[in-house]
């Protein structure tokens, strides 16, 4: 999408100058909807010519461990590795190389290349108190109960959100699923009791 | 968009981060305050069409509440007013929150909309709210630069056009 023009998001009428950083809801010219178009800088900013890195003409020149004949700019953040400007890979301020990149995205170690995470709190606390709230399919607490205490268990110190949040959905998926284990507890209990009796 | 899904959207140092989940699975999409290209608002009849939907709803079950010889406050009547409650409150908080409108960010390589913005007033807040940070980021555009910009956007569509005509044009016309 280098230097296009902007359109109007519902007929694809290019925008006017006069109706562009108005502040004020204006209308398309080609299907008369209302919008507000603000645009920044980076709409008209030519894209770079991509660097290739220099070549290593002293004797000594650090250079780079991909490109040995290339000359060394930075070290990779990740794992300390010489790179040239070819390899390196600037993410929020920090350098990395494309191997540290990967690795980073498949383990989720950045944090800035995730792009989803399972709420496992919310998993165990819906498998606690889904059951028991739908009144009909209470019985599944038999199964649901213990997955949910598993689950916070388990998954206590794995990463939920990427926004602030609090251990609060583990904790009371916990309590309801100690809940349910012992009532389902004391159910057997006075079975099995009465059946002898 | 599932009956379940939320969207939000939050502030990051260098970028914003929109957040779309369906309760147990989120996913993340960032936009970085120096690869904003432009933020577009398009009005929509969300609002008009909802307070259509209430309205007529509230006038239904008004026109039941009313049509009996009962009194028309009395504790026995509770399931009524809950009823009114559960279709006037939604009436009243879509009124409240104002227009509705569909939010697009650009970037250089996608246009992506902003499920959270979807409330024109909300929308002018939060923009008031990054523009300083995007100006930071990339700086301020001029009258000036803007005009240039633009004719030089025009020129380059003009030019994409004639190249497009000419690759696409027969090699030997007969």
């Amino acid at each position: 999408m280098a230097l296009e023009r902007v359109k109007c998001p519902i007929c694809r009428t290019p925008v006017l100058e006069r109706a562009i950083n108005q502040y004020d809801f204006m209308p398309c010219n080609g299907c008369s909807g209302l919008f507000d178009v603000e645009v920044f800088p980076a709409l008209f900013r030519q894209n770079a010519p991509a660097q290739t890195g220099e070549l290593v003409v002293v004797e000594g020149d650090s250079s780079c461990f991909y490109h040995p004949d290339k000359k060394a700019v930075l070290p990779c953040e990740g794992c300390g590795r010489f790179l040239c400007a070819l390899c390196d890979c600037e993410l929020a301020g920090a350098h990395f190389c494309p191997s540290c990149l990967e690795t980073g995205r498949t383990k989720g170690k950045i944090k800035n290349l995730q792009n989803q995470r399972q709420l496992y709190d919310s998993i165990a606390l819906m498998l606690a108190v889904l059951p028991v709230v739908t009144l009909f399919f209470w019985f599944f607490t038999l199964l649901t109960a213990p997955a949910a205490l598993v689950m916070s268990i388990v998954y206590w110190n794995a990463p939920t959100s990427i926004v602030h949040r609090t251990k609060i959905r583990f904790v009371l998926a916990m309590i309801c699923a100690v809940i349910e284990i012992g009532a389902w507890g004391a159910l057997f209990y006075f079975l099995i009791s009465r059946g002898r009796g | 968009m599932a009956f379940t899904s939320r969207q939000s959207l939050w502030l990051a140092k260098d970028h914003l981060l929109s957040i779309r989940s369906n309760r147990f699975i989120e996913e993340y999409r960032r936009f970085y305050f120096r690869d904003i290209q432009a933020i577009s608002l398009r009005r929509t009849f969300r609002r008009a069409i909802w307070n259509l939907i209430l309205s007529l709803s509230l006038l239904v079950i008004l026109a039941f509440f009313l049509s009996g010889t009962r009194p028309v406050l009395s504790i026995n009547l509770w399931p009524w007013y809950v009823l009114l409650a559960l279709v006037g409150l939604p009436l009243l908080t879509n009124n409240l929150r104002g227009p509705t409108c569909t939010c697009y960010i650009r970037t250089a390589v996608q246009m992506e909309e902003l499920p959270s913005m979807n409330r024109v007033r909300k929308a002018h807040r939060i923009l008031e709210r990054i523009r300083p940070l995007i100006a930071e980021a990339q700086g301020e555009l001029t009258a000036e630069q803007l005009s240039n910009g633009m004719k030089e956007l025009v020129r380059a569509a003009a030019e994409a056009a004639a190249a497009r005509r000419f690759v696409t044009s027969p090699l030997n016309p007969s």
